[in-house]
């Protein structure tokens, strides 16, 4: 962890503070996995679905080289312009050139994980363009000045009344004013107006069809469409790995992310750009930014699957209950987790201990990502690379000789227990942390071991 | 990037069948659809016939109202027929968009609509109401269907869209709000028989 | 009942945290076995599975832990413990680079007590009665990891083993909950690292099972029931925690 920076666990306790909003922020994301259920239990072949999309999936991994190749060519006679871009950077500078280029000020943004992955906003905004976040949450978040907290529910951690005091403060509306009714108008009625006087458009992209050189583009609220077709230039950023073969295959996922995500059948709208209107440019960012070397290990490369629905968000128990700010990456929750250390093991080693390694996050996952597995094996790979703490790394060695050998385990178990000393539930002071809360178990007469031998004797 | 994209590639993984599930009846796939339509913010009329449709749909218009129909059969009733290569600046204030959509999917109403019956990309989105006018005989039970269709080469189009129900948000606490930044309501009239 | 050859023999595997804290759940875990016509030993010179440091990024130190649980347990027909995450853990993560095949053959003959009762032995009837009103826990590697009991994110049909189990207990009176299969918060070293969601996990849980009327919280997994009791007890609450075997074993 680098020094100064919170770690989940403290972010989390902080969170936690009030434990009136953390039931709150629960009860939300419960209600939206339970519209998941539904959804998924109301198509009876929803397992062979997972499935398919899986093997779908794998075999883009397989061939992502040969499929971006295809893409690219296929986009470029249809139109599009294509650009490369090795990190973030690259996909900033990219980005800046265009708009330097048709003199655009003013940036409308539709939902993008990748541009809040590559931090274009904080970029743009230096080189004097602004640039509005036009997805409501986003809107929502980017006047509160902070990071979305959900990938699909970007301020999925505010309350009604906090966003009606942005609102006031930023789109004048009556103060105290907090019914989502009322906001919502306010927001169309403001973001209308940067729709209509925005030349550039920024788009994120769900799906790149390999066989056809088109992308699709899914939003509920209209707003990706509603900046792109608007605007002179369309610039749409993707990852690499949002690939898939041919049209026919889009079926198998447009059934599954909506479901997955919020419970809809479908999203409202599931836009396909193959080639640009008359007199409109369309510019498509191929973005690396660690998805080559992320695909270069073996354990971890089948996170690129994933199509950001946030179903483990919503399901994850501990997400529900540490806010998405905890986990101190772009991508929250569990995916964010074995997706983080692939960029950085040092900043972000906590995250894939912000798990009780339930399992229910690879369960719910689209594309059958083996998400808890992935947390425990990342796990392994942060403490052989020295990211563990000093203590820890103390008291698993002790443990380790300890159980290692079964006469030291007895003296130590006849000594009063050993686990009364080695265990973390079973310190009776106030600097464990078992004990702030929860009693320790009482130790009992005699252990199991010491009554099996009285009984067989 | 490519070369040592190839090099970290994992061995080749076969591509699965594609998913194929039997058509249910025309009547079953109708009120599924009717019922998928309405649970997400459509309003639906059903007729008999697109003509029967044609007059529920006057009916409902507001006078006063700013409407546009790419439909050839409404070209003479007062709509706005938009013209290719129009600045789509100049509908903010539309009122009324009518189009009639390609393809319809029973499982979660969405309603494939190409440029060439928009003829201006922005208009599903600009307009303040959307009307669609549905031939019985274009419903598909779901989406593999719907991509087959869709991914057929005759297929061509520089854009395409599934549209299901009105623009709307849950960004704020979760209170559904219908009319986010797009259409605040989608009509739909079914029409014909589907035979 | 199938046939099960009398000259079958049982290692009782007992978590080292069991023997310890929980001897209980042991005891009635060996009663219930030897019941039902099991040859059941404890090997006296086992200690841990290796699990609290291969959960926390330390696999790498598990070597002497393996190999001693080999040692112990490689001469028995069948493995059985009363403990779902020891056992996943085990299935998963043992191995030994100097007896692969040794280790291999455990991964295979080792089962959490419930499955065993259910799929080898093919318990129909129970003579034990408990007449109380039990909240069932499912635990998370019990259930998502050796597949216990149907998971509510699948779409697929509903079975749970330990439920088939627990009705054949007389007077037992199973409650409902809200939200059938969430974590308790536990997840080993987690239940400190991230002491605050650890708890208020463990609060939540308890707070389906008590609002739904439970008297008894039971579960297949001893750590999770551990966690709740620390709650429990802090809050003073007269709700127990009772290890599955006690139940199955309860006359």
């Amino acid at each position: 962890m680098e020094a100064g920076k919170q770690t989940h666990p403290e972010l989390a306790g902080g969170f936690n503070a009030d434990e009136q909003r953390v039931d709150w922020h629960d009860e939300t994301l419960w209600w939206i996995r339970q519209k998941r259920d539904k959804a998924a239990h109301g198509i009876p072949e929803w397992e062979l679905l997972r499935e398919t999309a899986s093997q779908i999936k794998n075999n883009v991994l397989s061939g992502l080289a040969d499929y971006l190749e295809n893409f690219e060519a296929r986009a470029l006679e249809n139109g599009i312009k294509v650009h490369w871009a090795a990190d973030a950077a690259a996909h900033n500078q990219i980005v800046y050139s265009i708009l330097k280029e048709k003199e655009v000020t003013q940036l409308v943004k539709s939902k993008s994980m990748l541009t809040e992955e590559c931090h274009l906003n904080t970029f743009l905004e230096e080189k004097g363009i602004s640039v509005i976040d036009s997805d409501l949450g986003e809107r929502i978040v980017q006047l509160a000045k902070e990071p979305p907290s959900h990938i699909v529910l970007p301020c999925i951690h505010k309350k009604k009344e906090e966003i009606g005091e942005l609102f006031h403060e930023h789109l004048g509306t009556a103060a105290g004013e907090s019914d989502p009714q009322v906001l919502t108008e306010a927001a169309r009625q403001h973001l209308r107006e940067v729709f209509l006087t925005s030349k550039a458009a920024l788009t994120g992209v769900n799906f790149a069809i390999a066989e056809t050189g088109e992308f699709v583009v899914c939003t509920n609220e209209g707003n990706a469409d509603l900046g792109a077709h608007l605007a002179d230039v369309h610039i749409a950023s993707m990852g690499i790995e949002k690939i898939i073969p041919e049209r026919a295959h889009l079926g198998v996922f447009l059934r599954l992310l909506t479901r997955s995500a919020t419970g809809q059948p479908i999203t409202t709208y599931s836009s396909h750009f193959k080639k640009p209107a008359p007199g409109q440019e369309i510019h498509l960012i191929l973005v690396d930014n660690g998805r080559t070397e992320h695909m270069g290990r073996e354990d971890f490369r089948a996170s690129l699957k994933c199509i950001r629905c946030g179903a483990c968000m919503n399901t994850c128990p501990v997400y529900r209950r540490s806010g998405g700010h905890s986990y101190h990456y772009t991508i929250s929750g569990p995916i964010g987790a074995i997706l983080a250390p692939n960029l950085d093991r040092k900043k972000y080693a906590d995250l894939p201990f912000a798990s009780t390694l339930c399992g229910s996050c690879s369960n719910v996952c689209p594309v059958k990502i083996d998400i808890h597995q992935q947390l425990y094996k990342w796990r392994q790979v942060i403490v052989q690379e020295g990211h563990a703490d000093l203590a820890k790394k103390v008291s698993m060695k002790g443990m380790s000789l300890l159980l290692s050998s079964p006469n030291a385990y007895r003296i130590a178990g006849k000594s009063g227990r050993w686990l009364l000393r080695h265990a973390p539930f079973a310190m009776n002071n106030k600097f464990n942390p078992w004990y702030k809360q929860r009693e320790m178990p009482s130790p009992p007469e005699q252990s199991f071991s010491e009554w099996y031998k009285k009984m067989k004797k | 990037m490519l070369a040592a994209l190839r090099h970290n590639q994992p061995e080749h993984s076969v591509l699965p069948p594609l998913l194929y599930f039997p058509l249910a009846p025309a009547a079953e796939l109708k009120e599924q659809f009717i019922r998928i339509a309405t649970g997400i913010g459509s309003v639906v009329h059903t007729a008999d016939t697109f003509e029967g449709a044609l007059e529920l749909l006057q009916k409902t218009l507001q006078p006063g109202q700013k409407v546009l129909s790419t439909l050839p059969e409404l070209s003479s009733d007062g709509f706005i027929y938009p013209g290719k290569d129009q600045d789509p600046h100049i509908y903010a204030d539309l009122d009324v968009a009518v189009f009639k959509p390609l393809v319809a999917v029973a499982e979660n109403s969405a309603l494939w609509i190409t440029e060439e019956q928009l003829i201006v990309r922005a208009l599903p989105f600009i307009t303040q109401h959307i009307y669609m006018l549905v031939d019985v005989s274009v419903l598909v039970g779901d989406m593999h269907e719907a991509s087959r269709i869709t991914g057929l080469k005759s297929q061509e189009y520089g854009f395409g869209t599934y549209i299901a129900g009105p623009s709307k948000t849950a960004d704020i606490e979760q209170s559904l709000v219908l009319g986010a930044h797009g259409p605040r309501s989608m009509t739909i009239f079914l029409y014909g028989s589907g035979t | 009942m199938p046939d099960i050859p009398l000259s079958l023999r049982i290692g009782l595997f007992v978590p080292c945290y069991v023997d310890q804290f929980y001897p209980g759940a042991a005891i009635a875990t060996y009663q219930l076995l030897t019941k039902l016509g099991m040859d059941v030993t404890y090997p006296e010179n086992q200690t841990c599975c290796g699990q609290p440091m291969a959960n926390s990024g330390f696999e790498h130190l598990t070597d002497g832990c393996n190999s001693l649980f080999i040692d112990q347990f490689s001469e028995f027909d069948y493995i059985v413990s009363p403990s779902g995450s020891c056992v996943l853990h085990v299935k998963e993560h043992l191995k030994d680079k100097k007896q692969p095949e040794l280790a291999t053959g455990i991964r295979k003959k080792v089962y959490e007590l419930v499955e065993f009762l259910v799929d080898i032995i093919g318990v129909q009837k129970l003579d034990a009665s408990f007449p109380h009103k039990v909240g069932l826990h499912q635990s998370c590697h019990g259930q998502r990891g050796l597949m216990l009991s149907q998971m509510s994110e699948l779409a697929a049909p509903f079975y749970s083993k330990p439920l088939q189990l627990l009705k054949l207990v007389k007077g037992l009176e199973l409650v409902e909950l809200s939200r059938e299969d969430e974590c308790c918060g536990f997840g080993g070293t987690f239940c400190v690292a991230e002491e605050a969601v650890s708890v208020k996990m463990g609060k939540d849980r308890l707070k389906d099972h008590l609002s739904h009327g439970a008297t008894f919280i039971t579960g297949s997994d001893m750590s999770c029931l551990m966690h709740m009791e620390g709650i429990l007890k802090r809050d003073g609450s007269e709700v127990r925690v009772l290890h599955i075997a006690e139940i199955l074993n309860a006359e």
